[in-house]
This record gives structure tokens, sequence and C-alpha cells, in this order.
């Protein structure tokens, strides 16, 4: 079969021609965002002085809410989000290209490649990353003293919010955005995602939602947390609305990337790609997607029910008149639960499909592995009453679901089997990747012994609230999911750049990571353990010393991720030396593809023939037949 | 994926773009149907709990005819585009195109009705916990609602344009009509069931 002409994208320039300044990119959307905001904001303002029903609120609810509406729209007008659907009402056909010609300039704007986006989410997710972690630090800098010194109550709160939602929001998206996207394609063989448009859309939502959520400290901070309690999330001042939003923003980006990596992957599986073949890191992807298809709609509407109560004065969490504060909790917890393990589901996939490379054996328990994902993807929808042990709930209810949440400890085994399994007896490589792999169990081992401890009904009422809840999740989610990421990011980096990192740095940044990590937030067990609250900046005076060392390891570990962003910085911007096409010697089938990876990923669509698992097999055959054409040939 | 072993393609398989419709439509149907099932659940845990016995207040009446009038709009427009999308079989027909205008034009009126309705209630949204869901139910229906409208809109108007090719990868894209119609109706059955379980929550049961 001859080779038909693809519409195969190529830079032209790396340099922005200036004439770009002025079309849709980056620059035009921030304009207009903050315009339309101005203008949205008068609007608002003029609404809620005409309007009868704010009855009980002296603030300006109705004018900042209107103004994010109005920035929403500036933005994604800005981006060029806008034309193609307008096109359409106007009879323009389908299509699925849209600026993915123009060098470094794509990275700026709306592009339909998804390995462009891939890399726009990589970068705005570590950005936001890291101003989380820098709020991380100043609350530990804060409770280096007794009654908190740095910053007043109010504030310190405002950290606490910030730094939680922000780690939330960005760790949703931080994992599933930039390897989900990059990775799921290439992977199953195809050469794009199912709805190109929405996946750069999800991309500049994302990046919009972590700007938004910052200005809630121009607004006067939040009180709530992560979790938005009402009634307090009712009662707060504007701030309030900056995570209401943001907080929508990220549910409607999770949604839209869970509903496009499922259909991809329902859809463009390449021919030979069985289920039984497809990388066990993408069935990860595909579990999260579908969690955060389902529960993230639930997210989205408690959000505009609290936007209806700051707004129009309903009374949907007001009890006085014919609403509960307890509805909050329990469809804040119906999507926080599951959340969890949309963090946490990518990691096992990631852990999963790096181990067999350095272990040079193949995944020990593929079927089991699936078995366990979805296990865990199913019971994460039957356990969030947990999180309302203390509210009030009625106490027949509580023996279910505490043994509900003992249970899911079970499919979360089958992953440790599988690691376990794949590791026995074999050669291991210890390279940065896989080093991160290995921390993985052993910090999450630590946060889910943990997990079944607090779920007893006993103990969850003693540790409720307490610094004990913290250390937990801490383990979990960044002693699990961050490595995992981390130790993707060591793996894949080179392939989505073409260029190496620094193996010394890295390896200095995974034990300082490592190291560090432990000495910060192990000691937060014995803390709560001992009565220290959450959220409250002043503490008994007799865990002062506990606190001193915490801080200080803390600011370690704050230094530690200093130098996986100087090897970043280092490796791709100063040094940039070329990778490899296959450095892990992998037998996955993005690495038979040339570093990094051409335009139209694959010359002809490759027939798969095997899995991606077949180490130390003899007479195993390669992962796919790519048509007598090398794969990339016409990069 | 049917496939021959050994053989590679230089295209994607044409009829990917259909099932990615197909699926597309039935996911996003999922989704936006849990985000209603959400306020589903607070009219039943509020009026289960009926907190200072405020869940009902005695004024709190919402008028059913212009519920049915909304509902039926709804279900008209559905009705109007299944009739179209059959009589699409054939290719874009003179049928086709008068059904989709009316699918259209009855779909915008459903929206209009409701808008219209919110200004003849003798009651807000502080008004109870109905009243409550039925403001932040009814408001978000419309909004949901107007993606129908759009997506209905843009089959119309593609089908009035002559085919053509947008990208290479797709080819001749009028193939896409008809699989868009049945993605589009996926969506508004779905936000047919809404409308109907919406009226009898909040006209009906009270």
């Amino acid at each position: 079969m001859e080779s038909a002409s693809l519409p195969v994208s190529r830079p032209r320039s790396d340099s922005p021609p200036l004439g770009s300044l002025l079309g849709f990119n980056v620059v035009s959307a921030t304009l207009l965002a903050i315009l339309a905001y101005y203008f949205g904001h008068k609007i608002g303002a003029v609404i809620g002085h005409h309007t009868v029903w704010n009855t009980s609120s002296d603030q300006d609810d109705d004018a900042v809410l209107i103004g994010m509406g109005f920035a929403i729209l500036g933005w994604i007008a800005g981006l060029g989000f806008f034309n193609y659907p307008i096109g359409r009402i106007f009879g323009r056909p389908v299509a699925l290209h849209e600026g993915n010609e123009g060098g470094a300039w794509r990275y700026l704007r709306l592009c339909t490649d998804h390995k462009v986006v891939a890399l726009q989410y990589l970068v705005a997710t570590l950005f936001f990353f890291f101003i989380a972690g820098l709020n991380a630090m100043f609350i530990r800098a804060e409770l280096t003293s007794v009654h908190g010194t740095l910053f007043p109550a109010g504030n310190y709160l405002t950290l606490v919010g910030l730094h939680g939602t922000m780690m939330l929001m960005m760790m949703s998206a931080g994992v599933i955005g930039p390897l989900g996207n990059y990775l799921v394609p290439i992977l199953i063989g195809t050469r794009r995602m199912a709805f190109p448009r929405i996946e750069s859309l999800t991309m500049w939502l994302t990046v919009l939602a972590g700007f938004v959520l910052l200005s809630a400290t121009l607004l006067g901070g939040f009180p709530t947390g992560w979790t938005g309690y009402a009634p307090l999330a009712d009662e707060a001042r504007s701030g309030i609305d900056a995570y209401l939003v943001s907080f929508g923003l990220i549910g409607i980006s999770l949604v839209l990337v869970g509903l496009n990596i499922i259909v991809t992957v329902m859809t463009q599986r390449a021919p030979g790609m069985t289920w039984n073949r497809l990388p066990i890191v993408v069935w990860g992807f595909v579990t999260t997607s579908i969690l955060a298809v389902l529960s993230a709609p639930v997210l989205a509407a408690a959000l505009v029910m609290t936007i209806s109560d700051r707004t129009i004065d309903s009374t949907l969490f007001v009890s006085s008149s014919g609403g509960s504060p307890l509805l909050w909790d329990e469809l804040f917890w119906f999507f926080g639960h599951p959340e969890v393990y949309i963090l946490a589901l990518p990691g096992f996939g990631i852990v999963l499909e790096i181990l067999p490379v350095f272990a040079r054996k193949p995944l020990w328990g593929y079927k089991l592995a699936i078995s366990g994902l979805f296990g865990v993807a199913l019971m994460s929808f039957m356990v969030w009453q947990h999180h309302l042990f203390m509210s009030g709930i009625n106490a027949n209810l509580r023996p279910f679901y505490m043994f509900s949440t003992e249970l899911i400890s079970i499919p979360t085994g089958f992953i440790f089997l599988n690691g376990m399994g794949t590791m026995w007896r074999a050669k291991i490589r210890f390279t940065v990747p896989m080093l991160f792999c290995m921390a993985f169990f052993f910090n999450f081992l630590f946060g889910g012994l943990s997990g079944v401890f607090l779920s007893d009904v006993p103990a969850d009422t003693l540790l409720h609230g307490s610094f004990f809840v913290m250390a937990h999740f801490h383990y979990t989610i960044m002693g699990g999911l961050v490595f995992a990421l981390l130790g993707g990011i060591y793996y894949w980096l080179p392939k989505m750049t073409g260029l190496k990192l620094n193996e010394a740095l890295a390896k200095a940044h995974f034990w300082t990571m490592f190291i560090f990590f432990n000495l910060t937030f192990f000691p937060l067990f014995v803390a709560g353990m001992l009565g220290m609250p959450r959220r409250v900046s002043s503490y008994n005076a007799a865990l002062h010393n506990l606190n001193v060392f915490v801080s200080a390891m803390a600011f370690f570990l704050g230094l530690s991720m200093l130098l996986f962003l100087w090897n970043l910085v280092y490796s791709l911007v100063f040094k940039r030396e070329p990778a490899e096409q296959n450095p892990w010697d992998s037998k996955g089938l993005e690495w038979q593809l040339p570093s990094p990876v051409p335009a139209y990923n694959f010359e002809r669509i490759p027939t798969i023939t095997s899995d991606p698992y077949g180490y130390g097999e003899p007479g195993a055959v390669p992962v796919a037949d790519f048509g007598g054409v090398p794969a990339g040939a016409s990069a | 994926m049917s496939s021959t072993p050994g053989m590679a393609l230089d295209h994607e398989p044409a009829e990917t773009i259909p099932r990615n419709f197909a699926v597309g439509s039935k996911v996003l149907a999922s989704a936006v149907a849990i985000f209603f099932m959400s306020f589903v659940f607070a009219f039943f845990y509020l009026r289960a709990l009926n907190t200072a016995h405020s869940f009902r207040e005695p004024h709190v009446n919402p008028p059913v005819g212009w519920g049915i009038a909304i509902l039926a709009c709804v279900l008209v427009s559905c009705a109007a585009l299944e009739a179209g999308r059959r009589a699409l079989a054939n290719g874009p027909s003179t049928s086709w195109r008068v059904l989709g205008l009316v699918s259209w034009l009855v779909a915008l009126a459903a929206v209009a009705l409701q808008a219209t309705e919110y200004y003849n209630l003798h009651f807000g949204a502080t008004d109870g916990g109905l009243a409550s869901v039925f403001f932040v139910f009814t408001m978000w229906f419309a909004v949901f609602w107007l993606g129908s409208v759009y997506w209905v809109e843009t089959l119309w108007a593609q089908s009035l344009r002559r085919p053509s090719t947008a990208d290479a990868e797709i080819g001749d894209t009028a193939r896409l009509l008809r699989p868009g119609a049945d993605a589009a109706l996926t969506y508004m059955y779905m936000m047919g069931a809404t409308g109907i379980v919406a009226f009898v929550l909040l006209y009906i049961v009270k």
C-alpha cells in the first residue's frame, strides 16, 4: 500500500513571529480575560444592586461571579476556542486539526497535537505545584512557633486552603494531563486523541483554574480549606467565589479529559491492540477517566448549588430555611473520595508499567492488576460516608462504611502483589525511575495501613481533624502519587523532549526527597496521636520541638524539589544533550519511535503483535509490526 | 477493531469518527445525567429532612401549565430530530432540513418559555428547600438544553452546505451528518428523560 500524504504539521520557526502576538494566544487571552472581568464585574454590580434577592449578603458576589464568568469566556475566546464552534454555526465542516504549526509558538495557544498539549500540561501543573509547595513552606514556617506569629489566623486558613485546593486540583490534572494525553494515543497505536480541541481546552481551563484560585488572595481569602464546607462557604467573603469557580473549572476539565481518554481507547486502538494487550498504564488512565466522568459532575453540581446560595439567596445549605449543610458534605465527599483515587490510580499504572522494564521480568499478574484497578475504582464510590463519621450520620450506617473502607484495601493489595511479584528474584536496575517506583510502594504502605486504621470508627473518632489524618493522606498522595509521577517524568521525559536529564542530579533529588519526605511526615503521625489539630496555627507548647523538627525537615524537602527544578532547567535549557531512542531498553511501543516522537506519531498505523512485557522470555515477539516502514521514517 | 495480522493502514479507518461521536455522546450524556442526579438527590434529601418545616412553603406552587409547555417543547424537539435523522438515511433531503429546523426552533422555544416562567412565578429562590431546588434544577436544565439547541443548529447548518472536505483525514464530511444526528439525539434523549424527572418532582410530587 502506498503511503498517502498526511496532514503532517511541522514546526516552521522556533521564534514566535511578532504579528502572532495579535492573534489567538495566551497573551490575547490574558488581556481579554482581564478586560472581560472588568466589564462583567460592572454588569454584575448593576444586577446585584437592582435585585431584591441579596437581602442577607452585603457582599458583591454577583459582581465577582459574573466578572469571573466573563473572564472565562474572554480567556477561551482569546485562545481561539470559539472560532471553530462559531464556524460550525455557519455550517463549517468537521475538522480535526488546528494550530499545529508554528514551532515554539504552538505551546502558547490552542494546539491539537496531543504531544504539545501534554507538554503544556506538564509546565502548567508543575508551575502551580511549586506555588502550592511554597504555601506549604509558609504553613510550616508559621508552625515553628506555638502561637503563630507570621500570619493572622484568617490568612493562615487561606494558606492552608490554597495549598490543599491547588495540590488537589493540580495533581488531579497533573498526571492524567501530561502523561495521559501524551501516552494514550502512542501506546494504543493511534495518531491523535478522539477530540483534539477538547483536549486542548481542558489544558487551558486547568491553567485558568490555577490563576482564578490564586485570585482568592485578592478577594479576602477563604476560610474553608479544600473541602469548602457549608454553611461556612455560604457566609465567607468573596474569596470563596474564586474557590468555587476554580474548582468548577477543574471539574469540567476532569470530565472532558476522562471522556476523551475513554473514547480514544475504545475506538482508536490499532489493529491487534486487544484489551489483553493494553499497557497497564493505559488501564490506569482508563479507570481514572471512568472515576472522573462519574464523580466530577457531582462536584460541579454541589459548587453551582453554593454559587446559587451566594447569589440568588437560595437556601440549599441553610438549615433554618429548608436546606441542610449536610447536603454539601454528602455531595462533596461523593466526589471527594473517588478524587483520592483519581490521584492514585494513574500512579498505580505508572509504577506497574515501569517496574518490568527495570526488573527485566514480565509484569506479574496483568489481569490481577486490572481487576485491582477496577476494584478500587468501583469501591471508591462506596466509602464516602467515612468522612462523615463525626458529622452526625445515623450511627447504624457507620459499620457498613467502616467495612467498605477496610475492604478497599484488598484491590489496593492486588497492586502491591503485582509489584512484589514482578520484583521477586529480579535483577533490578536501580535507575532513577525505578527508585521512585520502589519508594512509591514503601510510602504507600504507610499511607494505606494508616488508612485502614483510620477507617475504624473508634480510631476515627479519636483522630478526626488531627495531624494523624494529615500525615495519612500526605503519605498516600505525596508519598504515592507524587513519587509515581516523578518516576514517570524521569522515565518518559527523554521521549517527550528528546533530551536527557542529568542522572547525578536526579539521584540527588530522589534520595533527598525520599529521606526528607519521611522525616517530615512520619513525625506528624506522632503529633496527631498527641492531639495536634489541623487548620489551627496555635498548638500545645509540649509539641513545639516536634513541630520545629518537622518544619526543618519540610524546608529540606522543599530544597530537594529545587534540585528537580534545577535538573529540568539545566538539562532541557542549557545542556540539551540528545536522548537515545530507547535508553531503558524497553519493549514499550513508545520506545520504538524516535525521540522526540514525530508530529504524526506513526508513518503507518502499526499492527500490534504482543503485549509490551515480554522481558526475559526467549522468543518473545516485537510489540508491533510497523508494516516495513521504520517508525517515524518521515520525521 | 477488525484487523488482518501484518497489515498496516495509512489512514485511520473511516468508521473511527462516527464511532467517536457515538461513544463520546454516550459518555457525555452519562456525565450530564449524573450532574442532574445530584439535584434529584438534593430534592429527596431536603424533602426527607424538611428542616425547620420549610422544605415546601405553602405558597410555593410551581405552575403546572408552564411545566407542561416546557417539557412538551423538549420532547417535540427530540421527536422532530428523530424523524429528521431517519430522513437523513438518503443524505440531506428537504424533509431533513424542515424537521431539523423545527427541532431547533422548538428547542429554542423551550429555553424562552423557561425564562418567561421565572417572571411569572409567585415565589423566589429564598422560599425554602423546594423553591431552591426548583430554581437551581430548572436553571441548569435550561443551560444544558442550550447545548442541544447549538448542536441541532450546527447539524442543520452543515446540511445546507455542499459536501466539502475540511481535513485530509476525514475526506467527505457529509457522511458525518447522520452520526452527528445520532450523537445529538443520544444527548437530547437524556435531556428529555431528565426533563420528565424534573417535571414530576418539581411540579407534581413537590
